[in-house]
């Protein structure tokens, strides 16, 4: 059993897991939309983690692979980025509008990678050994071309979002705990953004490697951000100013 | 009374702000937030390659 492409997804999935399942139990409790949105989005990374961790134990399954694409590989940034929106436009109506458009393109999205042709033999080529799931296995054209779409919005939503929400706190030297968090959510989500770009380019390992540790700091950002530091830490400090 | 000011004090801090975050985040900060970005920006340069068939 290879640990990078059984293992680690596996463990990936299971932080993702347990991430969406706390925030799922905030917005239980506070009924924010960005909550809602940010633990649909988790659980969509668990299943990308598990699906990969399932091909890697078991091998080809038609069904998992497009549980993996739709879920892993397409939605997860976007769904997570809609709940940065929530949380960050004022408008609400904006930010509705942006939630349709999303739920429409994912349902069409979905239509297409279930009714996609696929042949597993193409994961494997170049680079590539077939050890890791890769979208080169969908054959119908124009499938794989909605995914960087989906991708960049969701990235640019989510990581802008948390360096803005990042820059806004330390421009104001205030809640140095968010700061932090937002920092870590930003690298965290850039991480696995980065390892399926070295994916496709054909770079083994990178894409499971960095799901894992982008979803490690993701949640550690999440953690950061919602406990504040003790009070001696986040306490701010007055610079030191030349009297005249 | 003579406050610190660096070309991007606007942009870095409000005008009647006295406080600072301990020292390491104050330095440490500013960099994470410009890898960041650069971050962004070489993601959006690959994707635009991805949907023009670049890449």
């Amino acid at each position: 059993m290879n640990f990078v492409t059984t293992v680690l997804p596996f463990l990936s999935s299971a932080v993702s897991l347990l991430f969406a399942l706390l925030v799922l139990w905030r917005f239980m409790r506070k009924r924010g939309p960005h909550h809602l949105l940010w633990g649909i989005g988790m659980l969509f990374y668990a299943i990308g983690g598990f699906c990969e961790g399932y091909y890697g134990a078991f091998g080809w399954n038609p069904l998992i692979f497009r549980l993996w694409y739709l879920f892993g590989a397409m939605l997860v940034a976007a769904w997570l980025g809609q709940g940065t929106a929530y949380l960050l436009i004022r408008r609400r109506g904006v930010a509705h509008m942006l939630m349709a458009i999303l739920l429409i393109g994912s349902i069409y999205g979905a239509i297409r990678v279930f009714s996609a042709e696929l042949d597993p033999a193409l994961m494997s080529g170049g680079l590539h050994t077939a050890s890791e799931l890769s979208g080169r296995a969908i054959v119908t054209p124009g499938v794989r071309t909605l995914t960087p779409f989906f991708n960049l919005y969701g990235t640019v939503l989510l990581v802008g979002g948390a360096a803005y929400s990042a820059w806004l706190f330390w421009r104001k030297r205030v809640l140095l705990h968010r700061t932090i968090g937002n920092v870590l959510i930003a690298i965290g989500a850039l991480l696995p953004a980065f390892g399926g770009t070295f994916s496709r380019m054909g770079i083994p390992g990178a894409l499971y490697i960095s799901e894992f540790l982008g979803a490690v700091l993701l949640f550690a950002g999440f953690l950061r951000a919602t406990m504040p530091l003790p009070q001696s830490a986040e306490a701010p400090q007055v610079s030191q100013t030349v009297t005249s | 009374m003579e406050t610190v000011k660096t070309p991007l004090h606007r942009f870095t801090q409000r005008p009647t702000s006295r406080h600072t975050y301990p020292r390491f985040w104050e330095r440490a900060i500013p960099i994470f937030l410009v890898l960041i970005g650069l971050a962004i920006l070489i993601l959006l340069g690959v994707g635009l390659a991805v949907v023009l068939g670049w890449l």
